[in-house]
Formats: structure tokens, C-alpha cells, sequence
């Protein structure tokens, strides 16, 4: 688990400046926490490790684009990974089956333990997410968590497109309200 | 993809964090997002509301050459190339007024000494004044039940979000928020509170808001304390914490 301790915003603007240590520093940190990320958008450990090294690269090499006024540093972090995997899982040519029945049981898998405020955060999501109805906070986690289009969810929910779409419609106006 | 309305807008940003726009959606918002301060934002605000949800994902030992990969394949920053800018015909004397303090070099030198100090002083960071700043607070029983959280963020509002819906009181009494910034005497009353209910606070009527700041609720005779000060228990208290 992510203590407070690390400085994300200064370990980026280190990046900026070339500063490789600072990179391995943040390596060090989150490697194992991005490969389960992408492993669990990807499932395929050897893609997942090749996503988590371009996802290095980026990082270090778009730095620059940070911006430390909008948001953490760690938030942007795990976009930069999420949105590489799900750029791979996107493509033609890869193939997986949808199995939605994997995110259910893992929902509460890891309890956020400790006072951390990174836990403290997650305690607000949580109880946010709770507060929808269950297909819509289903079809959110599942397509963060799983990287599934809103066609995979239709096919899996076996509901039309649109009845989807306005679930995670109404779920992210939902949610926004409650983390305001 | 219309970004005009102010549901839209939310909507297409979190799907945008969360992967679901399809490719044709994603690059208009791209396009979109360049140009467009308060759409970045709003993503920004997902990144971060959503981060949360990766600490459910199974962690996974990397193979011991992917650091190696990395570091071979980085491109090399250690003597940055100076970005060629075109001569700014529009504002020529704005380079000659600036002089040392709009020198790049002066700038690069200055940030590259902030990052050192950044570092060495680890969890500090140079606050800008125009950057948003977000505190937490968990307000926990003396049993260390979770009760409530204080999401606080410098630009607005104080949020009090109930996590534990259960709580109950006697009809002829009330619930009342309570701070104490780090270093003060005692705590100013700050809001009555309904039980299981969230609560929003312009954040004006607060003495002001820090980390270390304590937040605490107590069960007050209807109506609040007439003192001024908590007379009844403390049920839940916690500090912020910058998130």
C-alpha cells in the first residue's frame, strides 16, 4: 500500500530535468501496483510488462505536460498505464473473452487498510460507488478495472447499447455528485 | 461529441479517464482537451476521484530485467536541447524588457535548485498559489470506528460525508461540527450536523483550512452548545492530511 510520504509532484518535475534516480525512485514505488493494473486490463503478463515499460518512457518523456495545478501526479501516472492498456486491448487483433463474473468477487479483495489518506480517499470512493445502482457501479469498475467498451458490457449485461450507455451516463453524473 | 452542455461535460471527461470513448470520440476530445483549461480540469478531477479504484487490482512482481529495458531504452534528458522558438514578431520588446529574470537559463537553474530542495525535503512540495489544494480528514470514534470524512478543498467548500449511515441520537439533541486549526486554543463551532446526512460548508466560515487541522463532532443539547464550546462527548474527531 501507497504511504503519503512520497512526493509524486516533485518526483515528476525531477523527470522533467533528466534526473533518472528520480524515475527509478518512482519505479521502485509503484511498478508492482501498475503491472497488476495492466495485467488485469491485458491478462497477458509478458504484454502487461511491455505496457508498463512504454508506460515508463511516456512518463518520463511527457513530464513536461504535467501539469501540477490539475491534479496529482499519481492520478496522472495511472491514466498514462490504464489508457496504454487499454489502447492494446483495443486493437483489431487482440482477442479476450468477456468475463464479467471475474469483477464481482474482487470488488472488495483488498480492504484499504490503515488512516492513510490515500485510503481516506479511497473510503469516499467507495462509499460513492455503493451509493449507485448496481448495474451502473458494475458497468463503471468493470470498464475501469477490466478495460471493457460499453459494447462488451452490452453484450455481457445482454442489454441494448443505449440502455449501457445511459447506465454509465447517470452513474458518472451520480458519482460526480457524491465526490464533489 | 457536444461539449457544451455542463453534463456533458462531466460525463465525456470520466469516460474519457475511465477508456470509454470509442477511437473517433477519444481523438476529438483530445482535441478538444488541448484548448480547453476547465475540460482538463474536469479529467483531472476523475484521474484522481478514480485512482482509488486501482488499489483493488491484484499487485504483481515485475521480472527483474523490466527496470533494465526502461533505463536502456529512456531517452536521454541530461543535456536538454534548447527549444528552437520561432522570433516573435508580434512582441519584440518583450525578451529585452524581461532580461535576467525572463532568461531561460536563470529559470532552468532556479527550478533545477527548487527540485533539489523538493527532494531533499521529501513530502513538501512548492505550493503555487493558483493550485487547487485538497485535505482530508477521517473522523473516527474513540473506538476507532469510522464515522465521517472531511473532504476540504481550498478553493470552496468543506464537505462532512457520513460513512457510517447508523448513527443515531436523542430527539432533544444535536450533532455539532467543531475545528481547531494546529496551534489554536480551542475549537470554534462550525455547523450543526444531521445525522447520515452530507453536509457542505463554504469554506469562508472557517477559520481557515491546513493539514493538521482537527475536525471534530460532539453531541451538543438541541440547537448546539450555548457555550461556545463542546459540553457534551466528542464522538468523532480526526485531522487533516493534504491529499
Amino acid at each position: 500500500m501507497q504511504s503519503d510520504s512520497f512526493n509524486y509532484e516533485a518526483t515528476l518535475e525531477a523527470c522533467k530535468q533528466g534526473d533518472r534516480l528520480a524515475l527509478k525512485s518512482l519505479y521502485d514505488r509503484e511498478v508492482r501496483w501498475l503491472l497488476g493494473v495492466a495485467l488485469r486490463i491485458v491478462r497477458d503478463r509478458q504484454l502487461a510488462e511491455d505496457i508498463v515499460q512504454d508506460s515508463f518512457i511516456q512518463i518520463w518523456s511527457r513530464a513536461d505536460s504535467f501539469d501540477s495545478t490539475q491534479g496529482s501526479a499519481r492520478g496522472w501516472i495511472y491514466t498514462v498505464v490504464r489508457h496504454r492498456a487499454i489502447s492494446e486491448v483495443r486493437r483489431p487483433s487482440f482477442s479476450r473473452s468477456v468475463r464479467l463474473d471475474e469483477v464481482e468477487p474482487s470488488i472488495h479483495e483488498q480492504t484499504v487498510a490503515g488512516a492513510s489518506i490515500a485510503a481516506a480517499d479511497s473510503q469516499l470512493l467507495q462509499h460513492c460507488l455503493d451509493g449507485l445502482d448496481e448495474e451502473r457501479r458494475v458497468c463503471i469498475e468493470a470498464a475501469f478495472l477490466e478495460g471493457y467498451t460499453q459494447s462488451e458490457l452490452a453484450a455481457r449485461f445482454d442489454k441494448p447499447l443505449g440502455t449501457i450507455k445511459s447506465w454509465i451516463r447517470r452513474g458518472l453524473l451520480t458519482l460526480r455528485e457524491c465526490l464533489r | 461529441m457536444n461539449l457544451h452542455d455542463a453534463e456533458d461535460r462531466v460525463v465525456a471527461s470520466g469516460q474519457y479517464v475511465i477508456g470509454l470513448l470509442e477511437e473517433s470520440d477519444r481523438l476529438e476530445f483530445e482535441q478538444a482537451l488541448a484548448k480547453d483549461a476547465q475540460l482538463r480540469a474536469e479529467v483531472a478531477r476523475w484521474r484522481d476521484d478514480l485512482v482509488g479504484l486501482t488499489e483493488r487490482v491484484a499487485t504483481t512482481e515485475p521480472t527483474a530485467q523490466l527496470w533494465n529495458r526502461i533505463a536502456q531504452a529512456l531517452p536521454d534528458k541530461a543535456h536538454p536541447v534548447p527549444v528552437a522558438r520561432p522570433a516573435s514578431p508580434t512582441k519584440p520588446a518583450t525578451v529585452e524588457t524581461r532580461g535576467y529574470w525572463g532568461s531561460l537559463g536563470f529559470w532552468r537553474t532556479v527550478s533545477a535548485v527548487a527540485v533539489s530542495i523538493a527532494l531533499i525535503l521529501g513530502g513538501y512540495i512548492v505550493q503555487q498559489p493558483s493550485e487547487v489544494r485538497v485535505y482530508l480528514a477521517v473522523l473516527k470514534s474513540p473506538d476507532q470506528q469510522t464515522g465521517w470524512l472531511v473532504k476540504a478543498r481550498t478553493s470552496g467548500t468543506i464537505r462532512l460525508v457520513p460513512l457510517d449511515a447508523a448513527t443515531t441520537i436523542p430527539v432533544d439533541k444535536s450533532l455539532q461540527l467543531w475545528t481547531q486549526p494546529a496551534g489554536a486554543d480551542a475549537p470554534m463551532p462550525v455547523a450543526l450536523v444531521s445525522p447520515g446526512q452530507t453536509l457542505e460548508i463554504p469554506l469562508k466560515q472557517l477559520p481557515g483550512l491546513a493539514g493538521e487541522q482537527l475536525f471534530a463532532i460532539s453531541l451538543e443539547p438541541q440547537g448546539g452548545s450555548p457555550t461556545g464550546l463542546p459540553t457534551g462527548p466528542i464522538l468523532f474527531a480526526g485531522n487533516t492530511e493534504q491529499l
